[in-house]
């Protein structure tokens, strides 16, 4: 048989397993019960917490941007590390009060959070709409990424659009109809995938190319000094741009109204229990950026059109003779990238009808939310499928903006959770203002001042207008000012 | 279980607020060293440690004590309960 085709029956064979989990998951669950698709019933098992917050973490970036800056950037690379496994630290600190709040009004998305503390009818609705816009770009990617994979993996046998179609339309049908369940079983066949492919590859190429590990390393600083550096004579990262994007992604982590809302899907207790795993999840990225280190010096850098193509390139030159190896790499990589856009999928549809839809329409009933949430799912789903498809420049750097803006959320979270006198107007005009600074830094100028991340002097200007608005408009009538003292007590 | 874990004494959500400042400063520590102090220490490729460039060996030296501290942290929060 052909190389392709068994790759091919390989990753076909992967897809219509996550399909089958995700809708059992969902089968005979409450259908029409807010709850259960948004949160599960508050009662999700540590295991399913520890897969779904791995796969989350393990996206289409990788398998492609994570090899891709190993092999361009060097130890830049390491950021992916570093970030990783510190995200999840500021919910071991705010998760267990979230939790216990959101058990008692109700809450089910980082919105809900927004609109009780804040008794603000407007604040959720740009909450809503960042992180609407926010996750088309995240799924966009997913989506060209995983399609890519596929393209390649067949020999161009199954076209790109055709395999963005398939990849991306079993994980519409199965968070539709099996809501945050679905995601969560799926996840865990994901997460097993992808880290018996990462660690298979990571440990396989340097020992194939260069006999090891060590040789590996050695010869890199041999020939590339500087390479294996940061802000130095030949490095390819300066100082300031390393650590602010490491605190800017640790801070920006948890604001994922993806990842937020998380609090609401299980106990206090296990909450902790799932962030001690995750340092263990950070470290299964090491083998993947091993990947990247192990091409350099054995791959012309020309011989591909951008970094994020070294791991497809490694994998069908080095190991294109085995079909079984091809597919099963494929299927691991769709995987990474399926886990993630499940969650996020489900992420929008719920941030869209809980922040957006419910607040324009606050009677509806439960059957009507639920069947708006589901619906949410195709129409998002579709409309990030035409982006990744036909998205024009115009559009996807709107997206980039709201994409980097995530962060801007980090003043209104925890100054609604440890500050009484956070108010509403203090919390509007900050989000505002930072998510502009940002956009208009990463987008319309495209330059980071003094090298600091576009998201920290966002985040300056956010805090600053949040502290001095909420010092001039103090949460002032009765509503206002208990809605702020239940937060704190809790 | 599930009403029950949701609730909490007033002695308990001390214990649990000296959990969370013992994660802050954790928290704290674990960024300067991938920051601020890795490069005075570690932005280097030599010596090389168990086969990884040093840069390498820092990063992943700091996990695994991020994870030490985070397990002392919760063991701590519930033997004081």
């Amino acid at each position: 048989m052909e190389n392709w085709l068994i790759a091919l029956i390989i990753i076909g064979l992967y897809l219509v397993l996550a399909l089958v989990i995700g809708m059992l998951a969902g089968y005979k669950r409450e259908f029409f019960s807010v709850e259960e698709f948004t949160v599960t019933h508050r009662n999700m098992s540590l295991f399913l917490m520890w897969v779904m917050m791995g796969g989350a973490i393990f996206s289409a970036f990788a398998f492609l941007g994570g090899p891709g800056w190993a092999f361009s950037k060097g130890a830049p690379a390491l950021y992916i590390l570093a970030y990783c496994s510190m995200g999840l630290l500021p919910w071991y600190i705010i998760g267990p009060k979230l939790a216990r709040l959101g058990k008692k009004k109700q809450w089910v998305s980082l919105g809900d959070f927004a609109r009780n503390r804040y008794n603000s009818r407007a604040l959720p609705v740009i909450v809503g709409i960042v992180a609407i816009f926010a996750f088309i770009q995240y799924l966009a990617l997913q989506i060209k990424g995983s399609a890519y994979i596929f393209n390649i993996m067949t020999e161009g046998h199954v076209s790109y659009n055709f395999a963005a179609i398939l990849i991306y339309g079993i994980v519409i049908i199965y968070v539709a109809t099996g809501g945050l369940r679905a995601a969560a079983w799926s996840d865990a066949l994901q997460s097993g995938l992808m880290i018996v492919v990462a660690w298979g590859l990571g440990l396989y190429l340097p020992w194939k190319l260069w006999g090891g590990i060590g040789p590996m390393f050695q010869n890199i600083a041999a020939t590339k000094p500087g390479f294996l550096q940061i802000g130095v004579e030949g490095a390819l990262m300066s100082k300031n741009a390393y650590s602010t994007t490491i605190i800017v992604s640790v801070l920006g982590f948890i604001m994922w109204p993806h990842l937020f809302s998380k609090s609401f899907v299980t106990e206090p207790r296990k909450i902790r229990q799932t962030v001690l795993m995750y340092p263990l999840f950070a470290l299964i990225m090491l083998p993947v950026l091993l990947i990247g280190f192990a091409a350099v010096g054995k791959v012309d850098p020309m011989a591909i059109t951008s970094a994020d193509q070294i791991l497809p390139y490694l994998v069908t030159h080095v190991l294109g003779s085995s079909g079984f190896l091809l597919g099963l790499i494929g299927a691991g990589a769709l995987a990474a990238a399926m886990s993630s856009a499940d969650a996020i999928t489900h992420g929008a549809a719920v941030e869209f009808t809980q922040d957006v839809y419910r607040i324009f329409k606050p009677k509806a009933s439960d059957k009507e939310v639920v069947i708006v949430m589901r619906s949410a799912v195709v129409i998002i789903g579709l409309l990030a499928l035409y982006v990744a498809l036909f998205g024009a420049a115009g559009l996807i750097s709107l997206l980039l903006g709201a994409y980097g803006s995530i962060v801007q959320f980090v003043p209104l979270v925890y100054g609604g959770l440890y500050w009484k006198k956070a108010s509403k107007q203090g919390a509007i005009a900050g989000l505002i203002a930072g998510v502009f600074v940002n956009t208009y830094l990463q987008v319309i100028l495209k330059i980071n001042p003094l090298d600091i991340n576009a998201g920290i002097w966002g985040l300056l200007v956010n805090l600053v207008i949040f502290i001095v608005i909420s010092m001039i408009f103090k949460p002032s009538n009765k509503a206002d000012v208990e809605a702020a003292e239940e937060t704190m007590a809790a | 279980m599930s009403e029950q874990a949701f609730l909490i004494e007033k002695e308990d959500l001390e214990y649990e607020r000296k959990g969370s400042r013992f994660v802050l400063i954790l928290t704290v520590i674990v960024l300067l060293m991938h920051t601020v102090l890795f490069y005075p220490f570690a932005n280097r490729a030599e010596p090389f440690v168990m086969g990884l460039a040093f840069c390498v060996f820092w990063t992943v030296l700091w996990i695994c004590i991020e994870f030490v501290g985070l397990i002392v942290a919760y063991e701590l929060e519930f033997k004081w309960r």
